[in-house]
């Protein structure tokens, strides 16, 4: 009896601080490969890591809300030419971008700030742009942020005043260690996981499930959603801040559909609907990619040269995402790390639902009285 | 005609069915009521190959339908009138009763079924070319019946057929159910509404929680403690 | 006066094509509920079609390019979209999202990534003149085989079995599975029919650019959403309105937008639609069916 009383105490223990245990497992797998690996390495280690921000700032909205958004890319491009702007020195900008007004030149900050600032403005550009979208229904949202994304690609690649258009920031300092990049991680990740598991979090995650019932019970998913979009801005614009603080030189193509993509694949082999999901698949699709790259250079294999084509390595993305989503749509982690028994013994009790039912819903707007 | 056996259906790890058996003889109405939740619907849902059964058997004149598709049910001569009707509310009248052809063949056997249904609901023929999201639910549950006898079923699932509907009407539904039977029509009547159910039918079975807590011929159950019985479980 | 009447015509012609392609979308969507993204990798696959086609002569040409992308639509469906059938609308899109790059990449990788030119403008970029106005043959040629296809569609749609089972099933899938309506052929049929559509719409636009990359799919795609939400989710005349709206949007926009504000052309074409939204979030015509009540 001293026996189960212990184990029991154990287990809620266990539970309590099993959250602590992924985060402290990257920071070491981190610190091992820093250690024993090559330059080449590092580089793929930061490549990783800030995608894991993205990925991480993409699922604090679209798997916490359930609304997909194909246009986050565009507050890294944000948060890159932000940081872009305050980290490169006055003299260098002066040098190099003619067209920029005297007020933007005279701003200069440290690496830390700039990366700041960078996740601070996508954040406000995140506030902007919450109020048109969420006031569209789900799947309407979902294409009006593809539409955000082309927007801020154009506006990118033609406001030379601030952002040099098709020539891009240059010179940006390259500051970006996979220390820097891990930190980040860690303080998003912890960040994104007390969020989910806040009250918001929690309604959100219940409106994800099931729109109608969500409304019925008084969740105004409303606001929620503001603070998720918001949130998920600044996550993701820390991560574009670092991004350009990595490249040095990038104009807006660097933010745009190739990259995407890969976010969005990340998550959604990984499990759209966890946090979990969100790491995993950036994992492994990282690991995969990366392979992948490898065969497009044109390995060789024996005395076989395979010679290289571009695109192949994007092909076999395509593919892949392709091969998980009818295999195993809920991706590899299968949505776990959320237990929500009582929903799921409501929902064996009704009819099977055809899944239309979800989109079918009147947006969360103000017009129909409810 | 119908015969189900042992029948176990889950979704995911809830059962909704826990081993129900039931038989429905050729010519007759059955009734299955019971309280909701009970699994009337998960029943007719089965049986018509929406939901697949963990096991248990379903054998129409002795054929398994288990692993069919609907399509192919629909075409081994059952027809389902589902809970809430289901009408195309942007189709027509002409056009959802057109639906109901789809798996037959003969055009001229569909036009002269046409003409006796249209007869036998007046209502249809006269909004034949409207919208038939303008019919009142009572209309709409003609329609919906309509419908299904239009594919010349030779078993009519039924389910809550009364639902929202004024008691005059029911009346009239109920009617026409029985006029079917006459006819020669094998009718599975799924009802909330046990009283008149079980009134109408031949024979019912009182389904509670999965489970098939009582069966019995109409003056069996029209002894009401019976029915009150199996209902609360007590 | 006859700067306006050309901006008017211009309209029209641009509205037209961005009908088709927001048709396209939208009689898939009613149907499964999917939006494809892979719709503009229909067209590239039309405009593929049309380089390799040579200069058969028109009738060949054209029917060429339509068994190409009718052909290829019926091939993504069974391949790609029936695995995945009935799954929730998140992996609908995400899946149409992936076959979309992955096609994209893989015609980078057979063909390149150098435009291929076609010979296809030169017959149809003569104009000629009404009273002063320029009208394109092209426009012309654009307007009328909108117009057929609309009409055609329409009588398909109300007139003929499978046109009204197909009206059933996107309002009530299920309902019309269980009045014996197979699925696999409504599918099917919806496929075929979008990729007509898109191949009508491959023919069209490369006559207007005279060249086809890999990418050339994207910006239809973009449109065709873009549309579809503006004209209303679910209404397939919604689809056909929002086309032309943002038609007349797009060349209002170019022909009176300062010099300056040209390159942003189509940010502020997206974001007079996203205002628009505010005003009806629901989009302009709200497909009856699909409201749901709490």
């Amino acid at each position: 009896m001293i026996g189960e009383a212990v184990s029991g105490r154990m287990r809620r223990a266990g539970l309590y601080l099993w959250p602590i245990v992924p985060p402290a497992m990257l920071a070491v797998i981190v610190t091992l490969l820093v250690s024993h690996g090559s330059t080449y390495m590092h580089s793929i280690l930061i490549l990783g890591l800030i995608n894991l921000l993205f990925v991480v700032g993409l699922y604090s909205f679209s798997g916490t809300s359930g609304v997909f958004s194909f246009g986050h890319i565009g507050f890294a491009a944000i948060g890159a030419y932000s940081a872009g702007i305050f980290a490169i020195a006055p003299g260098t900008k002066r040098e190099l971008f003619g067209s920029m007004p005297a007020a933007l030149i005279h701003l200069h900050a440290g690496t830390s700030i700039s990366t700041l600032i960078g996740g601070c403005i996508a954040a406000v550009a995140g506030a902007i742009t919450s109020v048109p979208l969420m006031r569209l229904g789900g799947l309407a949202a979902s294409l009006a942020t593809f539409a955000l994304l082309i927007i801020v690609h154009v506006v990118g690649q033609n406001l030379n005043q601030v952002t040099n258009g098709q020539s891009g920031m240059a010179d940006v300092p390259i500051t970006t260690t996979p220390w820097r990049a891990l930190a980040w991680c860690l303080v998003a990740i912890v960040v994104v996981y007390l969020f989910q598991e806040s009250r918001w979090g929690l309604r959100l995650r219940a409106s994800r499930e099931d729109e109608v019932a969500a409304r019925a019970c008084g969740v105004g998913i409303f606001n929620e959603r503001r603070l998720a979009w918001i949130l998920s801005a600044f996550v993701v614009g820390i991560g574009g801040a670092l991004y350009g603080q990595f490249l040095g030189t990038f104009n807006a193509d660097a933010f745009y559909l190739s990259i995407s993509f890969l976010i969005i694949a990340m998550l959604v082999v990984g499990g759209r609907n966890s946090l979990a999901g969100a790491v995993v698949g950036c994992a492994f699709i990282s690991v995969v990619a990366e392979g992948l790259r490898r065969i497009e250079a044109g390995p060789h294999i024996g005395p076989v040269h395979i010679p290289s084509r571009p695109g192949l390595g994007a092909v076999g993305l395509g593919v892949i995402m392709v091969l998980v989503l009818v295999l195993r749509p809920r991706g590899l982690t299968g949505g776990r790390e959320i237990l929500w028994p009582f929903k799921r013994a409501i929902r064996g009790r009704l009819a099977p639902v055809e899944s239309r039912s979800v989109i079918a819903v009147a947006p969360a707007s103000t017009q129909d009285g409810s | 005609m119908l015969s189900i056996e042992d029948l176990h259906v889950s979704y995911g790890r809830v059962p909704a069915l826990k081993g129900i058996s039931l038989e429905v003889d050729a010519g007759e109405i059955v009734g299955l009521v019971g309280p909701n939740g009970a699994g009337k619907t998960t029943t007719l849902s089965t049986v018509f190959g929406l939901i697949r059964p963990d096991s248990g058997s379903i054998l129409l004149e002795g054929r398994s339908l288990v692993g069919e598709a609907p399509e192919r049910i629909v075409r081994l001569g059952v027809a389902l009138v589902p809970e809430g009707r289901h009408i195309f509310n942007t189709l027509t009248v002409s056009e959802n009763l057109a639906m109901g052809a789809t798996a037959r063949s003969d055009r001229a056997g569909v036009r002269r079924d046409l003409a006796g249904l249209l007869e036998r609901f007046p209502v249809l023929e006269r909004y034949y070319d409207s919208p038939a999201g303008r019919l009142s639910g009572g209309e709409q549950q003609q329609l919906a019946i309509a419908r299904a006898l239009l594919s010349r079923p030779r078993l009519l699932l039924l389910d809550e057929p009364s639902l929202g509907l004024a008691p005059v009407v029911i009346d009239l539904v109920f009617d026409v159910l029985a006029e079917l039977r006459n006819e020669g029509v094998t009718i599975l009547l799924v009802e909330q509404n046990a009283a008149r159910a079980v009134e109408l039918a031949d024979r019912s079975y009182v389904l509670r929680t999965g489970e098939v807590a009582l069966a019995g011929s109409r003056d069996d159950l029209q002894v009401a403690e019976h029915l009150e019985t199996a209902y609360l479980g007590l | 006066m006859h700067e306006l009447i050309q901006n008017a015509i211009d309209a029209l012609s641009f509205g037209s094509l961005y009908a088709l392609f927001a048709l396209g979308i939208a009689l898939i969507f009613g149907i499964m509920g999917l939006i494809n993204f892979a719709h503009g990798e229909l067209i590239m696959a039309g405009g593929f079609a049309l380089v390799f086609l040579g200069h058969p002569g028109w009738p060949l040409l054209i029917l060429g390019t339509l068994g190409v992308t009718v052909a290829f639509a019926l091939a993504t469906e069974r391949i790609a979209f029936r695995p995945v059938r009935g799954a929730d609308p998140i992996t609908l899109l995400v899946t149409s999202f992936a076959v979309s790059y992955l096609l994209q990449n893989l015609a980078q990788v057979l063909f390149g990534s150098v435009p291929k030119t076609t010979n296809l403008s030169t017959s149809l970029a003569e104009s000629f003149s009404i009273g002063g106005v320029y009208i394109a043959k092209l426009d012309v040629v654009t307007v009328v085989a909108t117009v057929v296809l609309l009409v055609g569609l329409g009588l398909f749609l109300g007139k003929t079995r499978i046109g009204v089972q197909m009206r059933a099933a996107a309002e009530d899938f299920r309902m019309a599975r269980v009045l014996g309506v197979n699925a696999n052929w409504v599918i099917a049929t919806a496929f075929a029919l979008s990729g007509l559509l898109a191949g009508v719409a491959a023919i069209l636009l490369v006559a207007q650019t005279g060249v086809v990359t890999s990418t050339i799919g994207s910006s239809p795609v973009l449109v065709a959403f873009i549309a579809t939400v503006l004209g209303g989710i679910g209404s397939l005349r919604g689809a056909v309105l929002g086309g032309f709206i943002l038609g007349i949007i797009t060349v209002a926009l170019q022909a009176y937008l300062p010099l300056e504000l040209r390159y942003y052309r189509d940010a502020f074409a997206y974001g007079a639609v996203i205002v628009m939204l505010l005003a009806r979030p629901q989009g302009l015509i709200v497909a009856k069916s699909i409201v749901t009540r709490v």
